[in-house]
């Protein structure tokens, strides 16, 4: 890297956002510093270390139309996420997915570093793993699954592997799926102490609510019906994995929703949050903004300016 | 009854709390005899001490043991486990020599050997430690060429995929809990692939002085292959297009990961059609094949045979079985 000049500009503008695909804005006056570390390769995974500051992707970038999922492993205490309306902070160790087709951004006010593993979308699916439900979920470092992932990514720089191609296939492939099982969370769908048959009517549940959650009278009672088992099973049934009947409802409801006022056309906001699920538009203006930090004619607009009308 | 998790838990054995000469004796009858089924003979001339933990998960056993200079001998009256599986051994100590149907490896530290576990052999280590994880041939039939030519070679410490064996293992063995049957699944094959990994040979390509620039075009190429294979039309051309760069620089970058464009599509399709043939349920072979993105299926059969040395029905048949 030069240093004269304005290391910095040139680093963004001439590397960064070029190649990284990311860009960088300093948040302090300590001097800049960035280095990237790929760590195996064939695969976009890099260990990734940076003086104060925020590495983020804008509207511009995300044009590039990259589809991947991030799995961000923070390498310093302190490190704050802003992704799809929310914020996480991570110490270190700790884990988070993002979505590489949103905005986002990843800093602190210190020295910090991540790895970064991205993943395209198939990948995750071929293991059962819903991606699309982990985005910006807490990933805890203590986690077995994390634990595995972390140590096994220390041996693989520490013997800066290069191996043979069919070696590289098996470490990606080992790879995917410890990051596909990070994302499940701990008593989620056929894991722990449940039994085959009642992880499979959750599985089950859980289906039906993703087929018909635009249906307004979608109800503890509808789902408990047509699955032939007792309402008050059902939600107990939810809580194995990790959330109430509600929350996933409005959580899809949500998405979709987000989803909606992502792509061109018109549309009144009503039909959107109708189309969605939901049945009081002031109940999901607000329940809307809890979730994204924002208004839906606010990330619609965003939304609008990003794809350039 | 499904085994609760106590059953995969590690067990751990240690001579410290017994008398000085019930020490040998016990551990001779509870480890080597009952356990692993081999007798065991002090080489040291100090009180005998040691201590030992064994993990048993459903396609991988795990023994790792530090005491004293000792002699394990399996002969043919103990050699009746009626399994059929191979022990992969990691040297961590002194010198260890391991003997098995006439061949002989000594092992210095760090190095690995892999025996047949259930046939006679003789493996005297020194002072120290070493661990072994035991596998189903089966397991490693399906990815080594041959697993017998494969025992009995010295693996030397340093090795890429022995270093990786060695620190998986590491937390596998006694730190994780591993408390959901799926980990439990993922873990074992990957220990099966990393024991198959270090059995195979060994190449050295030395491209790992890739810049950040092209591994990172390289990585999102192959990020768009994995993702995209199952689509019978992908093509050099497509990808490249996609990627923003021409066919020919596309292909030198696939050559530099070792695979031309049209072997890594193939072995995709490939890998995913077993994939799918292993899944119980009906469904035509033709389908599959379909869905693999395959398109001839003439080609598909001919393709999958050579690789895998079986027909496509083979496969599916045996698989069936193996899931009784």
């Amino acid at each position: 890297m030069v240093a004269q000049l304005d290391p910095i500009r040139m680093w963004r503008e001439e590397y960064a956002r070029r190649w990284l695909k990311i860009d960088f804005e300093p948040l302090s006056d300590a001097p800049f510093h960035a280095s990237f570390e790929p760590i195996l390769v064939g695969m976009r995974i890099v260990r990734a270390a940076f003086s104060p500051g925020v590495t983020f992707r804008d509207e511009e970038m995300v044009k590039d139309g990259d589809d991947a999922f991030g799995l961000m492993i923070a390498q310093s205490g302190d490190l704050e996420i802003t992704h799809q309306g929310r914020d996480l902070r991570l110490g270190h160790g700790d884990a988070a997915l993002l979505h590489v087709r949103a905005t986002g951004s990843v800093g602190s006010r210190q020295n910090f570093g991540y790895i970064s593993v991205l993943i395209p979308e198939p990948e995750f699916a071929t293991r059962g793993a819903r991606a699309g439900d982990a985005l910006m979920h807490h990933l805890p470092r203590r986690s077995e699954v994390l634990q595995l992932l972390r140590g096994y990514l220390r041996s693989l720089e520490r013997s800066r592997f290069s191996g043979s191609a069919e070696g590289r296939d098996t470490i990606r492939r080992h790879i995917i799926d410890l990051a596909a099982l990070a994302l499940t969370p701990h008593g989620a769908v056929g894991e722990s102490g449940l039994s085959a048959v009642v992880a499979a009517r959750l599985a089950a549940a859980l289906d039906q609510i993703a087929a018909s959650f635009q249906d307004p009278e979608l109800s503890v009672a509808t789902v408990a019906r047509s699955q032939g088992i007792s309402p008050r099973y059902l939600q107990r049934l939810m809580e194995t994995s990790g959330t109430s009947f509600t929350a996933r409802v409005t959580e899809l409801r949500l998405q979709r929703a987000f989803a909606l006022l992502g792509e061109p056309g018109p549309g009144r906001i009503s039909d959107i949050a109708l189309e969605a699920g939901f049945s009081d538009i002031s109940h999901f203006n607000r329940l809307f903004r809890a979730r994204f930090g924002d208004t839906p004619g606010g990330v619609r607009a965003q939304a609008a300016a990003r794809n350039g009308e | 009854m499904s085994p609760g998790l106590a059953d995969f838990a590690p067990l751990r054995f240690s001579t410290r709390e017994l008398p000085e000469r019930e020490r040998l004796p016990v551990w001779r009858e509870e480890f080597g005899r009952s356990l692993l089924r081999v007798d065991i003979e002090s080489l040291s001339d100090l009180p005998f001490h040691a201590e030992a933990t064994l993990r048993a998960l459903p396609g991988l056993r795990t023994v790792a043991y530090t005491g004293s200079a000792a002699r394990f001998q399996r002969t043919a009256a103990t050699a009746t486990d009626g399994h059929d599986s191979i022990s992969f051994i990691v040297n961590l100590g002194e010198r260890c020599i391991a003997l098995q149907r006439g061949g002989e490896v000594a092992l210095g530290a760090g190095d690995a050997v892999a025996v047949l576990h259930e046939e006679p052999a003789t493996v005297t280590f020194g002072q120290g430690s070493y661990f072994a994880a035991i596998v189903p041939r089966a397991a490693l039939a399906s990815r080594v060429k041959d697993v017998d030519d494969a025992t009995m070679r010295l693996i030397p410490h340093g090795t890429e995929p022995l270093r990786l064996l060695a620190s998986y293992m590491s937390l596998v063995r006694d730190e994780l809990a591993l408390a959901t049957p799926r980990l439990r699944r993922v873990v074992v094959s990957h220990v099966h692939d990393l024991v198959a990994l270090a059995l195979g040979p060994q190449r050295a390509l030395g491209e790992s002085g890739l810049s950040a620039v092209v591994a990172a075009r390289l990585a999102a190429a192959l990020d768009q292959i994995a993702a995209s294979f199952q689509d019978p039309e992908l093509s050099v051309a497509t990808v490249a297009r996609s990627q923003g760069i021409s066919p020919r620089y596309l292909q030198r970058l696939l050559e530099i990961s070792g695979a031309p464009f049209t072997a890594r599509l193939t072995e995709l399709r490939l890998q995913r059609a077993f994939a799918l043939l292993g899944e119980p349920g009906p469904g035509r072979i033709s389908d599959i094949a379909l869905e693999a993105g395959f398109s001839d299926i003439s080609h598909f059969n001919r393709l999958f045979r050579s690789r895998f040395g079986d027909t496509p029905r083979g496969v599916r048949g045996q698989s069936g079985r193996t899931a009784d």
